[in-house]
């Protein structure tokens, strides 16, 4: 197997050469997650045309990662309401340290490196307390969790980092506890309160957006951040499906947020449900995807709708060439744009909800 | 292989008793599916809603109207679960039947453009422009059964708009029978998956596995739509959530969805599926036993627990077909739309 070669190649590598780049791992392009087909769950990386280099086991399903800037290294989290995310070391293979949530605390299956790469921010729900807040670990110090701060809303669950160092966190608003409904009961949809929420580089808030009181059952849950810093939100809606409302928001710091709406039966085919969100490679335009709906939807950067690409389950979604990078719960990662085109496809492999590109900034 | 090197006796015999077996279960599942239950469907619903389009180009007064309205709409439950293809393209599964309305869009939109007596109504072209509320088996159905707007003559604004109405139904039909069935149609391109002139999915398992999940998807809006809308919570039911309740299709299009299931699940299960035969047999007797057309009686706290339990047996129905159907063809709900996060 390709994966195993690449494995072993990269490990004896790894013998002789002590510090590894990306390359070591075989210059992987995308992260993701999946179940396989005897139910085991990993994380694969793959190459820039969508092969698979290698695979990291994990010990349960796992959501997203986030991706050191320069080190073959990405921390996988559990999804929610796990409590655990590894370290992998993707040149060779092996978990190189366990991260855990605090007592009271579990992580939201995201997180983010920041500046050089020697902090990693991950949101976490503090259950007990009922807030917020962004652990912050330490890589020089073996991935100790060195302190935290709050994320200023209920249930953060994506966190950026845009180019001046400030950071962009998606407060779902959803509160969950790990001992109701198996942690993913939602608690307080009646009054949810989501918002987009911008900190400074030393963690202060800096700008905060909440969404128009007849919209607050919008979870604001997935970013993506395209050219000149503009941030792009994915929703989920916890009211009637039936009413149809915009999934994509679209901000740039200091202005006014833009909600992106398509045709009235293009709303109602998402089922009100966003699962993943990317800018193009070319970064011109934005999609967001619908597992429930089939379907990719195009935006141009000021929010109009520009088409539909049809694909059952698709969920994952990254930058690729001009275009994307989509994923699915059948095993299949696909080029996508205008329309479609299959690059992989390994049977019985369910992608999970996200990709993460390896450049996360699009040019 | 099933077969591990049988005797030449034992290959005979296997062959003259169940030699339709040897086919492969998965192109086996898909051609049936695609020429036993959507072509047949495809074409029912053609000749249905060019039949409407006709007669109300005839008399488009509701009394009229009506029972080819009626046949029009029993043909599209056949369908409106095949959510894929041309049924999909340019929304047309939300024009022919735009429901729930749950912001009260069409009634607006059929008041405006009376109201504005919209010339739009007279250029076909046009007309299949306009907002889906104006369209499809809904916009009609507030026509023709609304007290609101079914009082009107033949000659006036209303009887243009209704002809317009159906004569866009009978066009949408048109073209989904043709891009359906037309040599390198959406027929042949979930038939012949990867190998098709136009590919949509790229192997005969992900043809199976979307008309797959349109079985369970159809079921599942069948029981959190048709039934549980209504339904309501037990202090507040809600009858006038109920799809279709103004012409009572209530309780014959729930029928009629499961009548179509059970037609889609027959054609794909490669074997035995007397477990799912008899739930079928057991909700489709249990929805009719409803003697409730428009659903007006779940106000009532025992009939509003008969339709409850209809939608219970339809969660059930899904686990039998998962069984019967979907694990002998090696395809299951999709990972990332039922669990999101």
């Amino acid at each position: 197997m390709t994966s195993r070669r690449t494995f072993i190649k990269a490990a004896i590598a790894a013998t002789f050469v002590p510090r590894l780049s990306w390359a070591d791992a075989g210059s992987p392009a995308y992260l993701g997650a999946a179940r396989d087909a005897s139910g085991d769950y990993a994380l694969y990386g793959m190459d820039e045309t969508a092969q698979i280099l290698f695979r990291v086991p994990l010990p349960a399903r796992g959501h997203a990662a986030a991706a050191h800037p320069s080190k073959p290294e990405a921390v996988a989290f559990a999804r929610r309401p796990g409590t655990f995310a590894v370290v992998v070391n993707c040149a060779t293979g092996s978990v190189t340290h366990r991260l855990d949530a605090p007592q009271g605390h579990h992580f939201m299956g995201h997180g983010v490196f920041v500046g050089d790469g020697n902090l990693m921010l991950a949101p976490e729900n503090h259950y007990a307390e009922k807030k917020g807040v962004l652990g912050i670990w330490d890589r020089a110090k073996g991935y100790k969790r060195v302190g935290e701060v709050p994320s200023h809303g209920i249930g953060p669950h994506d966190i950026r980092e845009l180019s001046d160092g400030s950071l962009v966190v998606a407060n779902g608003g959803i509160f969950t506890h790990p001992e109701i409904g198996e942690g993913r009961e939602k608690l307080n949809i009646a009054d949810m309160t989501p918002s987009l929420t911008y900190l400074n580089a030393d963690f202060s808030l800096a700008e905060q957006h909440m969404l128009a009181p007849e919209l607050h059952q919008n979870s604001i849950r997935h970013l993506a951040v395209g050219p000149d810093d503009q941030v792009g939100f994915a929703m989920q809606w916890e009211g009637d499906a039936a009413e149809a409302v915009p999934l994509l928001g679209l901000h740039r710091r200091g202005e006014a947020v833009v909600l992106a709406e398509a045709d009235l039966a293009e709303h109602v085919m998402m089922q009100g449900y966003a699962g993943s969100i990317a800018f193009a490679g070319d970064g011109t335009e934005v999609a967001i995807t619908s597992p429930r709906g089939g379907r990719l939807q195009r935006f141009a950067s000021d929010g109009t709708f520009l088409g539909a690409v049809l694909r059952a389950d698709l969920c994952g979604l990254a930058p690729y060439g001009e275009g994307y990078l989509g994923s699915d719960g059948f095993g299949a990662l696909l080029a996508l744009k205008d329309d479609m085109r299959p690059l992989t496809a390994v049977p019985g492999l369910a992608w999970d909800n996200h990709l993460v590109a390896l450049s996360a900034r699009v040019a | 292989m099933r077969f591990p090197i049988p005797s030449i006796l034992g290959l005979c015999l296997s062959l003259s008793i169940t030699a339709p077996v040897l086919a492969d279960p998965v192109q086996d599942a898909l051609t049936r599916a695609v020429d036993l239950h959507a072509t047949p469907a495809v074409a029912r619903f053609d000749q249905a809603a060019t039949a409407l389009s006709d007669v109300a180009a005839a008399d488009c007064t509701p009394e009229a109207v009506k029972p080819a309205y009626h046949s029009a709409f029993d043909a599209w439950m056949g369908l409106q679960h095949l959510h894929m293809g041309p049924l999909e393209t340019n929304g047309r599964i939300l024009t022919i039947a735009f429901w729930p309305d749950k912001k009260g869009l069409i009634p607006r939109a059929l008041a405006d453009m009376i109201a504005a007596k919209d010339p739009v109504v007279h250029d076909p072209q046009a007309f299949s422009q306009v907002s889906i509320a104006a369209r499809g088996f809904f916009a009609l159905e507030y026509m023709l059964y609304d007290d609101a707007f079914a009082d009107y003559a033949a000659g006036g604004y209303s009887c243009a708009l209704v002809q317009a109405i159906t004569h866009d139904l009978g066009r949408m039909a048109q073209v989904i029978d043709t891009e359906w069935t037309a040599p390198d149609g959406f027929a042949d391109t979930l038939r012949e998956a990867g190998a098709a002139a136009k590919p949509h999915y790229f192997t005969p398992q992900e043809s199976v596995q979307a008309l797959y999940t349109m079985l369970m998807s159809g079921l599942e809006d069948t029981k959190d739509k048709r039934i549980a809308r209504p339904i309501g919570t037990f202090d507040k039911p809600r009858p006038t959530r109920a799809e279709a309740y103004r012409s009572e299709r209530s309780e014959r299009n729930v029928i009629l969805s499961l009548s179509a299931a059970r037609d889609l699940a027959r054609a794909m299960a490669p074997g035995d599926m007397s477990a799912s035969e008899e739930i079928f047999a057991e909700v489709i007797g249990l929805a009719e036993a409803l003697d409730d057309p428009d659903f007006s009686r779940v106000v009532d706290p025992m009939q509003r627990l008969k339709t409850e339990i209809v939608g219970q047996r339809i969660e059930a129905l899904l686990g039998a077909l998962a069984n019967d159907v979907g694990l002998p063809l090696g395809v299951s709900a999709g990972f990332n739309a039922s669990d999101g996060d």
